[in-house]
């Protein structure tokens, strides 16, 4: 599992579902965005928050002093006390508020308790200034000192003591806010987009797993779609490409067909022509002297067995081209086994390849189309032809395997690499020059032998030849064969 | 304070050399012995330190005026800049982290003395909500750390100093924690509620119809004006009421003020301080409608009060102190102290250090409270209002001496006014107390009820009043 993984990972760049892709850009996009409102709030806004209390505070120490410049002077200390404690009461942040005379004495103040004298020397102001703020941070909490003096200091000072805390504690509370929101967003969205692209593409996997179901030759079931977009479109041109591979290739097996005709036409001309010679040879003779009646006899049954041969070399070659498809019956793979070679036999003779065969003596039984089996032997045997263009060796055994019929054909050619070993049954795979192979011949060889209930197997090794092993079940008892012919 | 104190005889050409901090020429070499003059205490400190101590006798002795700014005396804000003068990394007396670590320390001095007065005023609020602990012993112990700062400091042993400081800043933070939870609002003890009066009240308070005269009520400001507002709005409500006009409740600054509409007709009813009464001319056409009763008797006391840590136990232990009067036209608030003042010999400006006029008795009683003030005549019947058992008042104030009887502050009425309807007013105040709401207005005010007063009771405080004036 884990060893799994790791190799995953090294296969870089990971394989990452688009849904992962765009859950990841959503997230980042949210989280960007949001970085930035917070550090909007963060800078801007704390900054003009924090500006904004420190205005109002000096709004009011300036208030305070110009209500008590007028008290001071009049010596009212008690209608200083009550201006300097309605602002403490009446103003929650106020924490105190206090003035002293010019000499330093404290003539009012709003502490319950005794005023505690060393407070004086926590904020200092000129009296040139108009105002001087002290700024303390204790409790966790951020206090400021505002020293105003009171007409240019000449009837005193004001110092009025602000807390920030409670705003301050509600901007902490809106950013905790913020910050839980964000992440909601983020969740929420990444989620979202996952769902939605996972849905909205869920037509792409269908696609995927379509194209790879798909076989050119074999009826695919087209993709569903139910909606209108660009995925809809792609799974309606996959539909409609399969369709016309589905067809071309068709088309290309047939032409397949035609072309191994046209390799082996060649050689059975030989096969017609041959018998053809003897044939006129038999009939001038018998023309020559009509009254013989003996040689006519001789002659005329050496002419039956010419023509015999001639029709079976066509008729062989007539079945193998037919494009109508096969009904399966019965058969014997040995025939068919000999069909096929009779149609190589004389490419096999003419690159001087040696035969060697071996097939038993009691009847192989299949159900099978006689004439796409012989087309799978005729393939098997064509190619291995190709691999021997300097003569070799055949060797074609055909042997029962417990309820098995197998045929191996191994030749000693050049045999094939092994990276191609894996491809040999994709359609168009081909190694020959353009023109001399469709590529088509083993693609259909295994489709024909899979239609069959069989399976094909090849081994080889370059330069020590190759060896093809075609299975297919037997059919000894008819019934039973119905059945495998009723289910495939 | 003269130039010379600190500056020599002869100024050098550039005199903005003075600000750069340093001594320098013109400034005269012993300026601690100059400032140690008045700050004895910080002087002989720093006389310890080893600012001092390291370079004594030599020219780069740092004076106050290294750190001080030589006019103010506050710390310049440049304090690491000043500091780095001496101790920046090429100087001699190299100890770099001070420059650093001098103005932090500087900064937790400042926290701890906040921090103490805060504390102190959270512990006053629970005290005052019932909620009595330890805390006060606890954080008074830390008062010597903060009395003693200006002293610590200038012995400039910051290490010492930081660890003390720090220390005091976290105990007092877990008191103001321990503070917090369960903090009581800081009652102030001067709101005075009154919520039923008010409503019936308004309606007769209403706009003049043509040709309709108001019933012009004043009342003294013996308390202040909300208080009074509160106390007197029903009880005038319902006058106005029985009598079916429209009123106005008339209030000024001074007795003086309510004498002279008095005077000018401008009232039709007024309830007037015995000592503004005595005040008006003999021949002032005004009589005594009903003088209130309480406790069965027409007389109320003159009060001097002290603030419970006062150590004065007389009225001669007063001498020197700040005193606070109501009304120059006060009875109780003037009148008696001054009087006793001049059977003793004295004047107010002489015999005590400063003297006020705070306007109402409950303002003269916030303000020795307050400690705005030393001590403070007031009027027994406000007094007796306001500070009541478990008030914030009641522990911390103390009576040093209470007037013989005195003729309670009298309703009266000019006599310009109809006599049918002066008779109306004296009925409405005499019958008050045979009703159950007139019962309830008395006792909002804290009177039994209202009798029929006689000018002679005032003779008495004629006479006072002659005495007084007489020196």
């Amino acid at each position: 599992m884990l060893a799994e993984a790791i190799a995953r990972l090294r296969r870089w760049p990971l394989r990452v579902p688009l849904r992962i892709h765009f859950s990841l850009l959503v997230v980042l996009t949210v989280a960007l965005l949001g970085g930035v409102n917070r550090f909007y709030l963060e800078t801007r806004l704390l900054e003009k928050l924090e500006n904004e209390l420190e205005m109002r505070a000096l709004d009011l120490a300036r208030y305070l002093s110009a209500d008590s410049v007028d008290l001071v002077l009049q010596q009212d200390v008690v209608g200083l006390h009550k201006v300097l404690s309605d602002a403490r009461r009446n103003s929650p942040d106020v924490v105190y508020a206090f003035v002293s005379d010019p000499t330093g004495q404290v003539i009012a103040h709003t502490f319950d308790s005794d005023f505690p004298e060393s407070l004086k020397f926590i904020n200092h102001v000129t009296a040139d200034t108009e105002h001087q703020v002290s700024i303390v941070r204790i409790f966790g909490e951020r206090f400021r000192d505002f020293a105003v003096p009171l007409y240019h200091g000449d009837v005193g000072v004001l110092r009025l003591g602000v807390r920030d805390g409670r705003i301050l504690a509600e901007v902490a509370h809106v950013r905790r806010e913020l910050i839980l929101f964000l992440l909601a967003a983020v969740v929420a969205s990444a989620t979202a987009a996952y769902f939605l692209t996972y849905f909205r593409l869920r037509p792409l996997a269908a696609v995927v797993s379509t194209l790879e179901r798909f076989e050119p030759g074999k009826p695919v079931e087209p993709i569903m779609v139910r909606r209108h977009d660009e995925v809809a479109d792609l799974a309606l041109k996959v539909n409609e490409m399969m369709a016309r591979l589905d067809a071309s290739y068709r088309q290309m097996q047939q032409t397949e067909k035609l072309v191994a005709a046209g390799m082996l036409a060649s050689g059975l001309a030989h096969e017609i022509n041959n018998p053809l010679s003897g044939l006129q040879n038999c009939v001038r003779r018998i023309v020559a002297a009509p009254q013989d009646t003996r040689q006519i006899e001789e002659y005329g049954a050496a002419v039956l067995d010419a023509t015999k041969h001639i029709e079976r070399v066509v008729s062989g070659l007539l079945d193998f081209s037919r494009t109508a498809p096969q009904k399966r019956s019965w058969a014997d793979f040995r025939n068919i086994v000999d069909k096929g070679l009779d149609l190589a036999a004389f490419r096999l003779q003419k690159n001087g390849i040696q035969l060697v065969r071996d097939t038993p003596q009691e009847p192989v039984p299949i159900l099978a189309a006689e004439a796409q089996i012989v087309q799978v032997v005729v393939n098997i045997v064509l190619n291995a032809i190709d691999a021997m263009p300097a003569g070799g060796r055949l060797e074609i055994t055909l042997a029962r395997e417990g309820t098995e019929a197998a045929l191996q054909i191994i030749d000693n050619g050049c045999g094939i690499t092994a990276d191609h070993l894996p491809r040999l049954f994709e359609p168009f795979f081909t190694t020959k020059d353009v023109g001399k192979g469709t590529g088509l011949g083993l693609a259909v060889t295994h489709s024909i032998v899979t239609e069959h209930g069989g399976h094909i197997e090849i081994r080889s090794s370059p330069h020590h030849g190759t060896a093809v092993k075609v299975t297919l079940p037997l059919c000894l008892d008819g019934e039973e064969c119905e059945d495998i012919d009723a289910a495939s | 304070m003269v130039c010379g104190n600190c500056h020599a005889a002869v100024l050098p050409p550039d005199v903005s050399s003075l600000r750069e901090g340093r001594t320098t020429a013109c400034v005269r070499p012993d300026v601690i012995a100059i400032c140690g003059h008045c700050h004895e205490d910080v002087a002989a400190a720093f006389r310890t330190s080893p600012h001092y101590g390291r370079t004594a006798g030599s020219s780069a002795t740092p004076t106050c005026i290294n750190c001080h700014s030589s006019a103010g005396g506050q710390i310049s804000s440049d304090l690491a800049q000043r500091c780095g003068a001496c101790h920046g990394k090429k100087a001699p007396a190299s100890r770099p982290w001070v420059v650093e670590r001098a103005p932090r320390i500087l900064d937790l001095l400042r926290q701890v003395t906040l921090a103490r007065a805060i504390v102190a005023e959270e512990i006053v609020t629970a005290e005052r909500g019932g909620r009595t602990n330890s805390l006060r012993v606890e954080i008074q112990a830390l008062d010597s750390t903060v009395r003693d700062i200006p002293f610590e400091w200038h012995r400039f042993n910051l290490t010492e100093a930081e660890g003390r400081y720090t220390t005091a800043l976290a105990a007092l933070e877990r008191a103001h924690r321990t503070l917090e939870t369960g903090q009581v609002a800081g009652q102030s003890p001067a709101t005075e509620s009154s919520g039923s009066v008010r409503s019936s009240a308004r309606e007769l308070n209403r706009p003049l119809r043509p040709g309709e005269k108001p019933l012009r009520f004043a009342v003294a400001s013996m308390l202040g004006p909300v208080a009074t507002y509160n106390a007197y709005v029903g009880l005038l409500g319902d006058l106005a009421g029985s009598l079916g006009r429209p009123y106005r409740l008339i209030q000024r600054r001074t007795y003086q003020e309510i004498n002279e509409l008095l005077l000018h007709g401008e009232l039709d009813l007024a309830f007037v301080c015995s000592g503004a009464y005595v005040a008006l001319p003999p021949d002032a056409p005004v009589e005594i409608v009903a003088v209130p009763k309480a406790a069965g008797k027409s007389v109320y006391h003159s009060l001097i009060i002290v603030h419970a840590s006062s150590p004065a136990r007389r009225l001669d232990d007063l001498k020197g102190t700040r005193f606070a009067f109501t009304d120059p036209l006060s009875n109780t608030g003037y009148l008696y102290p001054v009087f006793r003042l001049a059977q003793m010999g004295a004047d107010p400006s002489g015999f005590f250090s400063s003297t006020l006029f705070s306007g109402s008795h409950d303002r003269s009683i916030l303000a020795v409270h307050r400690k705005l003030v030393d001590a403070a005549a007031v009027d027994d019947l406000v007094y007796n209002r306001i500070v009541v058992p478990n008030s914030p008042y009641s522990s911390q104030l103390r009576i040093v001496e209470t007037s013989p009887d005195l003729a309670m502050p009298p309703v009266v009425a000019p006599t310009s006014a109809p006599a049918e309807e002066r008779a109306r007013y004296r009925r409405f105040f005499l019958t008050l107390s045979e009703a159950p709401e007139g019962r309830a207005r008395l006792a909002a005010l804290g009177f039994d009820g209202f009798v029929a007063g006689v000018d002679e009771h005032y003779a008495p405080i004629r006479r006072m009043r002659e005495t007084a004036d007489a020196r």
